[in-house]
């Protein structure tokens, strides 16, 4: 197993009755993706115990986000636009390489549109989760 | 990948902008041997480097941002300093923020252009560097 290059990866998306094995797009001008699965905790500390804090692993979230360059007519970038203005469902796909990918269904929440006279137009997308989230080659990870 | 000449882009802008001719009054490459005497000012065009590009996500496709930096050098006539000058301010003006086909943007990276001095048969010669950022 090598490390693996950065550049090599890409996040692809898909409207919500797409499904996991739907039909993705890769979004365009894409510069950097991100995808955090993640056990949230609860504090289980008590106070006749010798001094340190306990916790507990409960339900399973993930970080969810994608900064890219925007392309006014890219049909990538217009399924994330889509389902924060509609306030649909989406699918969020994370290749690390040609056939790694973590899969994450949410919800888009923020296109904040930069604009700056010396730089290209960006946007750096926040995208909240909303379950089922699989990463491979591990065994996945699966919310019900 | 690359696919974009920006000098030969930048040459054919200012041909454009200052009824100039590729190959007579804007040439490729560094100067040469200077002009002789009581020639009108002369543009060179070259790449000089630039900062790395920053490739992009799945970047077999999408590709790289390049930050190609460009020389312009306005050579002017023998001992016409401000023919030459209002040249290259000219070469400045025609290239700054040009929205250009196939370019993210153009930039100059300096307000004026940068006096390099004068050659051995008097020709005042002037630098003006541009920044041609493009998505390939």
């Amino acid at each position: 197993m090598a490390i693996e290059v950065g550049y090599a990866g890409k996040v692809q998306v898909a409207s919500d009755t797409s499904g996991t094995a739907g039909t993705f797009t890769v979004v365009g001008g894409q510069a950097e993706g991100n995808i955090t699965p993640k056990a949230n905790t609860a504090d289980i500390t008590q106070t006749n115990t010798a001094g340190y804090e306990q916790r507990i692993p409960t339900t399973l979230d993930a970080d969810l986000s994608l900064s890219f360059f925007y392309i006014p007519s890219d049909a990538g970038q217009a399924i994330i636009l889509s389902s924060l203005t509609n306030r649909t469902p989406m699918w969020f796909k994370v290749y690390r390489d040609a056939t790694n990918v973590s899969i994450a269904y949410c919800y888009a929440t923020e296109f904040p549109t930069k604009i700056d006279p010396k730089n290209p137009v960006k946007v750096d997308a926040k995208l909240m989760f909303n379950g089922s989230p699989t990463v491979s080659p591990a065994t996945p990870l699966t919310i019900a | 990948m690359a696919t974009l000449t920006p000098e030969v882009d930048i040459a054919s802008a200012l041909a454009t902008a200052l009824t100039l001719v590729v190959g007579t009054d804007i040439k490729y490459g560094p100067p040469r041997a200077p002009l002789s005497t009581g020639n009108a000012a002369t543009i060179w065009v070259t790449p000089y480097g630039g900062s790395e590009p920053d490739p992009l996500l799945n970047a077999s496709v999408s590709g790289s941002i390049w930050h190609s930096k460009i020389q312009v050098l306005v050579r002017s006539g023998a001992d016409d300093y401000t023919d030459g000058i209002t040249q290259a301010r000219a070469v400045r003006d025609a290239l700054h923020c040009k929205q250009s086909s196939g370019y993210i943007a153009w930039r100059a990276l300096s307000s004026e252009p940068l006096y390099l001095g004068i050659d051995e048969v008097q020709e005042h010669r002037w630098a003006v560097n541009i920044l041609a950022e493009w998505n390939a």
